[in-house]
């Protein structure tokens, strides 16, 4: 029976979620599911590869598989920007329904086979980050005009040009202190537990929720399509299995951790403001003329892909919306 | 042939290493100059760039490099040289040289040459910066690393030659590990 | 072979060529280059090694170093550092090693406008090395004092170092600066004392500063502390009041540092273009000397990962038991190890990656954990032979002050630091007061 190893690039230290839920669970439930036959290395982020280009590094062989958000992708092809997370896109409760059963998965399977020469599977899904930390409140669009707010790609574009914010570029490590010295107004950075865990808390009065920049979003593992296909098709099945099943579990590992800090935060003397139905579908409308324009772009430049994924997830997100109120949900609306 | 090395070759190989460190000089006084100029107009008129940012790190990890190939004909690379230098001066050329041919060279080649391909493959492609709002292009910083690796092995050749002359006859270069002390 | 016992081999590879002469980065280079065909084959070494230059060339925090050795070097050019250096030899010059005293007050006030090491100690070095040796003192005194005074530049808020570790490990810098505050004064005391009480027992080692300065009268010394505090208060007020009042970042700090630095010294009617040029020459030299070991770090620290190395250290570490104080000692003890052969880059992303789960499980604060391993790492900058510290004195001091006086003269700093960090583990408040009056918002 042949052996396979795996060397797995990944994008963050060893003790943060995206490798405590995501590639380490992964690794596991393959080295379960083939009984051993198949064992991932997980390497930090940075080891292998600089963060930034992990897919990079598959492409030229310094490792076998890597997992990351497909946003690292950049903007080049928009279609990387729309298909994992999107200002306004899909909520924690859409997200994995659209990937598996909307046509999430085939669509990014098929557009990494035909663009990238890779095959991709969905793999780790998380929830909803903070909407800002912020020294100004912020309740309405308005609000926003002139705010130095940090941060990164086309959420700083839909900021900018849809509500004419200042977006800032501050790298992680110098957020905190920025922050702090009021340097800049406001900020996003991650997912409530991390956030806390990094003390923003501390030093700006007004934490914003929900995140709707980024209400959940989903990593794919990606590996050389040559490679892939060699592999038998029961490893390659056991393999697609043990990623749906760490999907599904980091979704609602990581929903527990942030659960456990927000019991912190409302502990302490920050004010909390929840974003309002008037500025979601503000934001909703900027966010999708974002989209289409891009696509459109893409289009005339004969890529059709972004089009065809933004369709696919506003279309899969306004049905979910219209038909969702016969759900029992236990999602409630503020703090009180 | 030991005299055309010494009053042709090497001066020219040398020269190359020094205009890439003028250059470097130059990037330093810019890249301060951006920073500067972000911090003025973030906090002097609410209006940050989104550029700023990333020229400055492609200023700063270009520029270390340009200047490396300098830095070694200064000889300002630290080395631990308690100990070697009680060695006999050809030995050490011996030494060095050995370094340089068998390890150093082939090392700068190997990884010159893969830079220089992702330079060359960004350039195709277009590729952009991607975590980044402004998105520039990145060929002209991977080439810019790769100029720069490139340029410290051509003085690591320089070097080289001096060593193997050394080698013959220690009197007509400097010592091992001898050079310009570097006062900051 | 083993990959692990590959990975042990890195360091014995590492130290015969440091030995015979190569210079510390290439050295570096190489080694992760012969191990890096090992683990990764032909093909793909390159392109892996080149990956790590690209790490290091796009992190935005690097872009401090070249302004802040532009600011070490156009302040000894504009007499500013000479004024402030002659200010602290009136005031301190009586007591006995005078000049050491007044060196070591120079580096603390320096170390808070700059956080890396290199800056603080090109700076007093290139002015106290000359007095002191005018002056007699002990040559091992001389180079340890340079050298513990150029570590405290990333113990003293800004730092470095503790901006990459709290990146790492997750946490609030703030927090992490603000708990440094106490140790970084506690050590500066430390090494005030231990020269106070060996120049004491042995007056020939620090000899007082000849007597027509001291006797100036109180309206002299008032006019030349003025002249030579008020250009460096205004450097640190430019540095430091700028990430205080949110103006810049402490990456850009560096830069406003630099440029205040050069409008000073176009004040004092020094700035020509020979001084510049040769400011800029310095800082390339220099610069690339750090950023080149920085660079081989890096690559050295991927192969020795991707060989297997951090399982080596983490089985060693489960292998010893795990009460929390010899969770503690064992953790501090193979930093305090590492720091022999590693530089502090290195230190840090072997290290913390197996130490945070450890420390978790031990319930250690994790605030208190960071001030005793920002401690432990400074011992780094001085134990040869990877001594940051000891390389940068190389680079600027005279011959006389030979390599076995520098080893000599650092060991007694080391206990120093040993002792501050003996202080922090018996009263953790040292490191948990200031952070809890942090005001917030
Ligand atoms: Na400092
Ligand atoms: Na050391």
């Amino acid at each position: 029976q042949q052996q396979y190893t795996f060397r797995m690039a990944t994008i963050a230290p060893k003790t943060a979620v995206y490798n405590t839920d995501i590639s380490d669970p992964f690794a596991a439930h393959v080295a379960r599911l083939t009984d051993g036959k198949v064992k991932v290395e997980v390497f930090e982020g940075g080891v292998l590869a600089p963060i930034f280009k992990i897919y990079e590094a598959v492409e030229d062989g310094r490792a076998d598989i890597a997992v990351g958000p497909p946003t690292f992708l950049g903007g080049q092809d928009p279609t990387n920007l729309i298909i994992s997370s999107f200002p306004s896109g899909l909520g924690v409760d859409s997200l994995i329904p659209w990937l598996y059963l909307g046509g999430g998965q085939q669509m990014l399977t098929q557009h990494r086979r035909e663009k990238m020469k890779m095959h991709s599977l969905i793999l780790g899904a998380g929830p909803s980050e903070i909407f800002a930390h912020s020294h100004k409140a912020i309740r309405t669009v308005e609000d926003l005009k002139g705010v130095k707010f940090r941060t990164l790609g086309n959420w700083a574009a839909i900021l900018k040009d849809g509500f004419g914010a200042a977006p800032v570029v501050v790298p992680g490590s110098e957020l905190y202190g920025m922050l702090e010295k009021k340097g800049i107004d406001a900020m996003e950075y991650s997912m409530p537990s991390e956030n806390k865990a990094l003390g923003y808390q501390e030093v700006a009065r007004y934490i914003i929720m929900p995140g709707i920049h980024a209400g959940a979003w989903s990593f794919e593992v990606v590996m050389k399509m040559e490679k892939w296909d060699a592999l038998p098709k029961d490893i390659q099945d056991k393999i697609a299995v043990a990623a749906k099943l760490t999907t599904y579990e980091s979704l609602h590992s990581i929903v527990m951790k942030d659960f456990a800090a927000l019991e912190e935060l409302m502990k302490g003397k920050n004010e909390i403001i929840i974003l309002d139905d008037t500025f979601k579908n503000k934001v909703k409308d900027a966010s999708r003329k974002w989209a289409f324009e891009a696509a459109a772009k893409a289009k005339t430049e004969g890529n059709p892909w972004p089009e065809r994924v933004a369709k696919s997830v506003f279309d899969f997100q306004d049905r979910w919306a219209k038909l969702s109120p016969y759900m029992v949900m236990d999602h409630r609306f503020n703090f009180q | 042939m030991k005299s055309t090395l010494l009053t042709r070759v090497l001066p020219a190989l040398d020269a190359v290493g020094y205009a890439l460190a003028v250059v470097a000089m130059a990037q330093t006084a810019v890249m301060i100059l951006i920073m500067m100029y972000e911090v003025i107009v973030r906090y002097g008129f609410n209006a940050p760039t989104l550029w700023a940012n990333d020229l400055t790190y492609m200023t700063n990890g270009t520029l270390f490099l340009f200047g490396a190939a300098w830095t070694l004909r200064m000889n300002a690379h630290v080395r631990i040289d308690f100990l070697s230098t009680r060695l006999p001066v050809r030995l050490q050329h011996l030494i060095n040289l050995a370094f340089y041919i068998c390890l150093f060279l082939p090392l700068i080649w190997m990884v010159g040459s893969s830079q220089a391909s992702k330079a060359m493959r960004a350039y195709v492609r277009r590729e952009l910066e991607t975590m980044s709002a402004w998105e520039p292009i990145v060929w002209p910083f991977y080439a810019g690393i790769t100029i720069g690796i490139f340029g410290l092995g051509i003085q690591v050749i320089a070097e080289s030659i001096r060593h193997a002359i050394g080698l013959a006859d220690p009197k007509a270069v400097r010592p091992p590990g001898a050079g310009e002390h570097v006062q900051a | 072979m083993a990959p692990e016992t590959l990975a042990v081999l890195m360091f014995v590879s590492l130290f015969v060529l440091v030995f015979l002469g190569i210079p510390i980065s290439f050295s570096l280079l190489a080694t992760a280059f012969v191990f890096g065909l090992q683990a990764f084959g032909p093909n793909v070494v390159g392109t892996q090694l080149s990956g790590m230059i690209l790490q290091t060339a796009q992190q935005f925090l690097l872009s401090a170093v070249p302004p802040f050795i532009i600011m070490g070097c156009i302040l000894e050019r504009s007499g500013i550092a000479e004024r402030l250096f002659q200010t602290m030899q009136l005031w301190l010059g009586r007591l006995p090693g005078g000049l050491a005293l007044a060196t070591i007050s120079m580096s603390a006030i320096f170390a808070a406008s700059t956080g890396i090491v290199g800056a603080v100690e090109v700076v007093i070095g290139v002015m106290a090395i000359p007095v002191m040796l005018k002056y007699r003192y002990n040559k091992d005194l001389i180079a340890g004092t340079i050298c513990a005074g150029g570590s405290l530049g990333t113990m003293i808020p800004p730092s470095l170092v503790a901006v990459i570790y709290a990146s790492v490990a997750n946490m609030s810098v703030g927090k992490l600066l603000a708990a440094m505050v106490l140790p970084g004064l506690l050590m500066v005391a430390a090494f005030l004392i231990y020269i106070i009480v060996r120049c004491l027992l042995w007056p020939e080692h620090g000899p007082p500063v000849p007597s027509e300065q001291r006797n100036a009268n109180f309206r002299e010394k008032l006019m030349i502390s003025v002249t030579g505090l008020v250009p460096a208060t205004l450097l640190i007020i430019a540095v430091l009041g700028s990430i205080l009042w949110g103006v810049a970042s402490p990456t850009e700090a560096a830069s406003v540092g630099a440029i205040g630095a050069v409008l000073l010294t176009a004040a004092y009617g020094r700035l020509s273009w020979p001084v510049i040029t040769d400011t800029l020459r310095r800082t390339i030299l220099i610069n690339c000397m750090i950023m080149l070991i920085v660079v081989g770090g890096t690559m050295f620290t991927s192969v020795f990962r991707v060989l297997g190395g951090e399982r080596l250290v983490a089985t060693v570490v489960a292998d010893l038991g795990l009460g929390k104080g010899m969770v503690i000692f064992i953790c501090l003890g193979i930093v305090f190890l590492a720091g022999f052969i590693l530089d502090w880059v290195s230190i840090v992303l072997i290290c913390l990656p197996i130490f945070l789960p450890l420390i978790a499980l031990a319930k250690i604060d994790p605030i208190w954990f960071a001030v005793m391993m920002v401690i432990m790492i400074q011992t780094s900058y001085l134990t040869p032979p990877m001594a940051p510290s000891i390389f940068y004195l190389r680079s600027i001091a005279p011959p006389e002050i030979t390599y076995k006086d520098m080893c000599l003269g650092v060991a007694p700093y080391v206990v120093c630091q040993l002792l501050t960090l003996l202080a922090v583990v018996l009263f953790p408040w040292l490191t948990t007061y200031l952070p809890q009056q942090m005001s917030g918002f």
